[in-house]
């Protein structure tokens, strides 16, 4: 056993090394003096100026107002579409409709399209509508986007959920908002916790929903103000591009570091 | 049927009704208007005039698709071998280990970054005069050297690797759900038969895996043959659209060239595809759904 617990961490610590290795560019390039600096992306150390490239990157691209939108979006987009998908995972999984198949495709399939398929039509349909540059718009959207994905997720998790606890709870006359409150929903918390991570990063670091659909300042999010502000091969020096992008992520690398032990923990208690 | 029917009531449909309103209202009705768009020659200002599979059969006599097909397959195998099979074990060699959650964070850090940052920090890496080359340079490796991101198809292989590196963290997040799940008795009782690593992992956790696995692999085929991010950054599709997958040809059509009847084209034979193989990956998982 020791033996084997050995040459699981040296794969770990080379693999890990390698995956640290961009990452360490991207943080050294980021926070680089910016006289030293000389156009070149480098692995070299050229200086460290965390809060100085911070503090022009955060005036440069303007990020108060797109952070502040983010976290609408983020919160409330993946918040409710974890929970409407977990609704209609249930009712796929232990409400046995009829046309179980067509249900699941029907919410499913739609993950199958290309993203950037939707933005055309969705364009005009908005701005026909008067949705066009609002908040609750892209929110729709992100809801609609972010939906079928953790249907899926919380779907196959809740399909290992013993069944006899559901014919057990039936038997004890629960009715159905019972019988999801108290077993599925609490039971599938791990699962719908990873959900809601992925559908958060991924409404966070949206930028063609963004770019196409909004306009002004207040309502923009992070990623698409960040890409006109700064522009990527504008005359902005990469330090401070790069330093931007490391702003922008934060949140959800905080998240991560948080949410990672959240839901093992959660299926700790679980087994 | 094991299971008793409950009556299929309206409280039923209530629960479907909060996930299919903004899934029909933002994803079914555009999927019904670039079906529409795609027989017609629209170009965004004058009014679509119909004009059956013109835009279709353009489309299939094009010299470059063949070229387009090729890199999709390639991102597809690269997508299943690389993250999917490499995240898988990852997540079990991960297992168990002390210190499992601090690798797990390192594996998942790339994922949090934007497509945009993933992009640009590899541009900057494979590049003509990138941080790769000058690398080898510093160390005396002249011959080494190349125009990564210029030739074909090693300007695909440079994007498959910055993919990994991105995209492996959620495939062992997804997979250490799965393999927690797996009772801890079990595994403890396969130990004390003297069940070693290889055959635990066969036997016990594998079988366990089915459904999550069913997610992992549905998502991983489905990006990979939609790729569009990374290329759009790091090489445009280029040079002369040597690197182009489906997604990028779309965008360009209807983006680039205003040609949305076209571009809407390609985007439905792209759809009818990822469904195509979707369905064909899922299909197990989810008739054993019905025997439950």
């Amino acid at each position: 056993m020791k033996k084997d617990t050995w040459r699981r961490h040296t794969f770990l610590v080379l693999l890990s090394l390698g995956w640290l290795f961009p990452l360490y560019l991207l943080v050294l390039n980021a926070f680089a003096n910016l006289d030293r600096w000389d156009a070149d992306f480098d692995w070299r150390f050229k200086g460290w100026e965390p809060m100085e490239n911070i503090k022009i990157a955060w005036e440069a691209a303007t990020l108060t107002p797109g952070l502040k939108s983010n976290a609408f979006y983020g919160i409330l987009g993946a918040g409710l579409s974890v929970i409407f998908a977990s609704f209609a995972a249930f009712a796929i999984v232990a409400l046995n409709p009829r046309f179980k198949q067509t249900w699941f495709w029907v919410i499913y399939g739609v993950n199958l399209v290309p993203y950037q398929m939707l933005l055309l039509p969705l364009f005009e349909s908005f701005a026909s509508t008067g949705l066009y540059d609002t908040r609750w718009g892209l929110l729709l959207v992100y809801i609609g986007v972010a939906v079928p994905f953790a249907f899926f997720l919380s779907r196959n998790h809740m399909l290992s959920i013993p069944h006899e606890l559901l014919e057990a709870a039936k038997l004890d006359g629960a009715n159905k908002f019972k019988i999801y409150s108290r077993i599925f929903f609490p039971l599938s918390l791990p699962a719908l916790g990873a959900a809601f991570l992925f559908q958060f990063t991924w409404i966070w670091n949206d930028l063609v929903f963004g770019l196409t659909l909004t306009t002004s300042e207040e309502i923009r999010p992070l990623m698409s103000t960040l890409s006109t502000l700064v522009g990527m091969y504008g005359n902005t020096p990469m330090p401070i591009i790069l330093s931007a992008n490391f702003i922008a992520s934060m949140p959800t690398a905080i998240l991560f570091i948080i949410g990672q032990r959240l839901f093992v923990a959660g299926l700790r208690a679980g087994s | 049927m094991a299971t008793s029917r409950t009556r299929t009531g309206f409280s039923t449909y209530l629960f479907f009704l909060l996930a299919l309103v903004p899934v029909c209202s933002v994803m079914v009705y555009p999927v019904g208007k670039t079906f529409y768009l795609s027989f017609t020659d629209s170009e965004g200002i004058t009014a679509p005039n119909f004009i059956g599979f013109t835009n279709y059969i353009a489309f299939i006599n094009e010299p470059v698709l063949r070229a387009t097909l090729t890199n999709v397959l390639i991102w597809t195998i690269a997508t299943l071998v690389l993250p999917v099979s490499l995240g898988l074990g990852i997540a079990y060699i991960v297992s168990g280990v002390r210190g499992s959650a601090v690798y797990r964070l390192i594996f998942l850090l790339p994922y949090v970054l934007s497509g945009v940052a993933v992009g640009t920090l590899w541009f900057n890496v494979f590049e003509t005069n990138g941080l790769l080359n000058r690398f080898m340079q510093f160390l005396g490796f002249e011959g080494f050297t190349t125009s990564w991101l210029l030739y074909y198809p090693q300007n695909t292989f440079a994007m498959i690797i910055a993919s990994t590196w991105a995209g492996t963290g959620l495939v062992v997040v997804l997979f250490t759900i799965g393999i927690q799940s797996v009772p801890a008795q079990t595994v403890e009782a396969a130990k004390l038969d003297g069940a070693n690593a290889w055959a635990l992992f066969w036997q016990i956790v594998w079988p366990q895996l089915r459904y999550i696995r069913a997610v992992v692999i549905g998502t991983a085929l489905a990006n990979s043959l939609r790729t569009f991010d990374i290329v759009w950054v790091m090489t445009g599709g280029g040079p002369a659209r040597s690197s182009e997958t489906l997604a990028v040809t779309m965008y360009r059509e209807s983006f680039l060239l205003n040609r949305y009847g076209m571009g809407s084209a390609v985007a439905v034979f792209l759809m009818i595809l990822v469904a195509g193989v979707s369905f064909f990956a899922l299909r197990n998982g989810i008739k054993k759904e019905q025997t439950l």
